[in-house]
């Protein structure tokens, strides 16, 4: 029995939401454009899943727009914002999601001033650098995530609102990591877009959300068929938007219990490893970070090789950034954080979620402690 | 037993891994990823071929893993391959990769994860003589990749397979056609694998090294040619320099200092003897000369010669025949029946 603690990456799909994609896989079938009855049943699934997730989150329905996830959104963003104005820049901060840096590296290569805002060493957005760019240059976006995925970090979105507000720019949220994890009506309120993902709380894959806030234009980036009210063309993953909606449901309602429940756990599996290996070094912030999130480091050990020992061992976990060959390179978000290349490499993440339990933090840890101790002792 | 498996995503590592699994070894593969292939070109270790290898490893059902090497790879292949290069000497890469990379790199981190051993899928043997492990020649001498390994140390042999050592590329193949692996017939990569696909020029280009505008003199010292950098030629080449000499012509000498290239007739491009320095001895040498059969180029013929030990690291060896381009940068490796037993890196060919 394998212990999943990668819920960062990808979580197990939730069992209620299993059971209502079954209908849409078999008997609901139509186009949801379709006029006729198989179309109609196929267009109230996705219409109720978008009701209900803005019933959930405080929002309207008619702001939500499905994506086939949150990389998509955050292209869309970033590209049609950037079509649409190009004499404007952007700002993103360093921790971004890649989702977000990938776009504006090419951006920058067509000409588009991009600018990166710097982090302190909790890779939180630094706020008087983020004024002093805003002041220095025309910004007519800022893109700051929620919550960082790699280390946790919550960032301070109300004050990064108040400060593009009152520059008059245009704020875009990317709270796929934040999701229920915390309460994130303030994104809602202080943002102009917002991007959600489903398989990070138990939805299915391939299914994201942007929102938009009203009275704000954001040009189509995918053209064709109309959907999505002519926002977003292509055929609805209809089995996948049913999906989400139950997923947003029900980790909403779970919240504020989950977020205990996981504090506690993530807090207890910190403790266990401190007191066993007491040199290791806690690379989440201990205040105002996601409940689930734990990235450490041990000195002279390749976080790479953990990985490894733990899977072996039935432990899933994750370090660093993969490149698309596979291979672990350091994480940017480390190094904005001023960890060095070396520090970076050796840091590890674990992030737990809806079905770790006790035992699996225990098991977990002892694992862990074991596998440092074997991958020094081997030096 | 527990194994990693150098994995690269060709025939040879495939079939190397499936053979270990089949004898009932623990296997876990590896793709080395050793630097970032430029996009368009089709270069060894891309992207792709990681994936074949992981393709691979599902289809044998055993753990895979990528892992990076780029920053060692980059200080102590590919650094020193481009400082050899431009003054003037041709080096082997592929010999200082398999010395740092391929076997240490990977059997340091092989350990940290509780392997045992490591396993390629190099065509070499090993041997246990009067307790060292040496290299030797597999079943398939025409495949022999010997030269290559000369200086992995007799330490990390003792703690690598070799599980093509007694087959043939076309058993090998066959095998990998019956276990239903899905290798492709892939190109096989003959060049340098970071410069494949590309110019030599161009990968140059690429790293920063500039064109140095050079004159081409024969041997008798006139002017024939211009050349744009020393670092595209090697001893011995026939091409790169213009045509209409009559006779071939040849590179017979590189000076880096005079940023000249001297052609000349092939005579003159051969040699009776070399300098050695950076040497190996895998056998504590009874005497200080020893009588070898020496190869002075992948997929050459072995000469038969004697190589007299000069101080710790250098050495001197003179052929019974003469041999063709003795090339600065490149090694020579004793062989002793079939044996390698030692080796160095050329410093310059003696006439």
């Amino acid at each position: 029995m394998r212990i999943y603690l990668d819920h960062n990456a990808t979580s197990p799909m939730l069992r209620e939401v299993r059971e209502a994609i079954t209908l849409y896989l078999d008997n609901i079938f139509g186009n949801p454009m379709s006029i006729h009855e198989e179309g109609r049943k196929a267009r109230e699934g996705i219409e109720k899943a978008r009701k209900d997730i803005a019933d959930v989150l405080g929002i309207k329905a008619s702001d939500c727009f499905f994506t086939s996830g949150a990389t998509e959104a955050n292209n869309w963003v970033i590209y049609k914002f950037a079509q649409d104005h190009p004499k404007l820049g952007i700002a993103v901060s360093a921790v971004e999601h890649p989702s977000i840096i990938e776009p504006c590296n090419s951006l920058e290569r067509d000409g588009i001033n991009i600018v990166r805002i710097r982090v302190n060493k909790e890779a939180r957005v630094d706020l008087d650098f983020l004024e002093k760019v805003l002041n220095q240059n025309k910004i007519g976006l800022v893109s700051v995530q929620a919550a960082n995925n790699e280390v946790g970090t919550i960032q301070p979105i109300s004050e990064v609102s108040k400060i593009v507000k009152g520059r008059g720019a245009l704020l875009h949220i990317d709270a796929t990591q934040a999701l229920g994890r915390k309460d994130i009506s303030d994104c809602f309120a202080c943002a102009d877009f917002v991007t959600l993902s489903s398989h990070k709380i138990g939805g299915p894959k391939g299914v994201g959300l942007l929102w938009i806030r009203p009275g704000v234009y954001l040009r189509q980036m995918i053209m064709g068929g109309g959907q999505e009210r002519g926002k977003r063309a292509g055929t609805e993953n209809v089995a996948g938007i049913v999906g989400f909606g139950v997923a947003v449901v029900v980790c909403e309602q779970k919240r504020p219990e989950n977020v205990k429940r996981l504090t506690e756990l993530r807090d207890r599996l910190w403790g266990g490893i401190l007191s066993e290996i007491p040199d290791v070094v806690r690379n989440t912030p201990f205040e105002d970070c996601l409940c689930n999130t734990l990235n450490i480091s041990f000195s002279s050990v390749l976080g790479e090789l953990v990985v490894v020992r733990m899977d072996m061992a039935g432990v899933a976990i994750s370090s660093g950034s993969a490149c698309s060959s596979g291979a672990m390179s350091p994480s940017h978000v480390l190094l904005a954080m001023g960890k060095s290349k070396q520090e970076a490499l050796e840091s590890i993440r674990i992030s737990l979620g809806w079905e770790n339990t006790e035992e699996d933090i225990e098991m977990a840890k002892v694992l862990l402690v074991d596998a440092i101790k074997g991958i020094r002792g081997a030096i | 037993m527990r194994v990693v498996v150098g994995m690269s995503g060709g025939v040879d590592s495939s079939v190397a891994a499936l053979l270990l699994l089949e004898k009932g070894y623990d296997v876990v593969g590896v793709h080395m990823h050793l630097f970032d292939a430029k996009k368009g070109t089709r270069t060894c270790c891309s992207v792709e071929d990681a994936y074949n290898a992981r393709d691979v490893a599902i289809s044998l059902g055993i753990p895979f893993y990528v892992w990076n090497f780029e920053d060692i790879f980059r200080e102590r292949v590919i650094d020193p391959f481009i400082k050899d290069y431009i003054s003037g000497k041709t080096p082997n890469p592929c010999i200082a990769c398999n010395e740092e990379i391929k076997f240490q790199g990977l059997l340091e981190r092989a350990e940290k994860i509780g392997a045992d051993a490591i396993a390629t899928g190099h065509y070499a043997d090993i041997r246990e003589i009067e307790g060292s492990r040496l290299l030797k020649r597999p079943k398939d001498r025409d495949k022999d990749q010997t030269y290559f390994l000369y200086r992995v140390s007799s330490d990390v042999l003792a703690r690598t397979i070799f599980p093509l050592a007694t087959l043939t590329k076309s058993e090998i193949r066959n095998k990998a056609v019956l276990a239903r692996l899905p290798v492709s017939d892939k190109r096989e990569s003959q060049e340098v694998c970071f410069v494949d696909g590309q110019p030599l020029e161009l990968f140059f280009k690429q790293f920063g090294v500039e064109d140095r505008i050079g004159e081409i003199v024969d041997e008798k010292g006139n002017i024939v040619g211009w050349h744009k950098g020393t670092h595209v030629f090697t001893i011995g080449q026939r091409r790169g320099f213009g045509k209409g000499f009559g006779a071939p012509r040849y590179v017979i000498d590189i000076r880096y200092e005079q940023n000249q290239v001297v052609i000349g007739p092939k005579d003159l491009a051969m040699f009776k003897g070399a300098r050695l320095d950076r040497c190996i001895w895998k056998l504590p040498q009874s005497g200080m000369t020893v009588k070898a059969e020496v190869m002075v180029r992948y997929k050459s013929r072995g000469h038969m010669g004697v190589v007299k030990r000069i101080g710790e690291s250098e050495a001197e060896v003179m052929f019974e025949d003469q041999v063709f381009a003795v090339t600065p940068g490149q090694s020579a490796v004793f062989y002793r029946d079939d044996l390698v037993i030692g080796g160095g890196v050329i410093k310059y060919g003696i006439r």
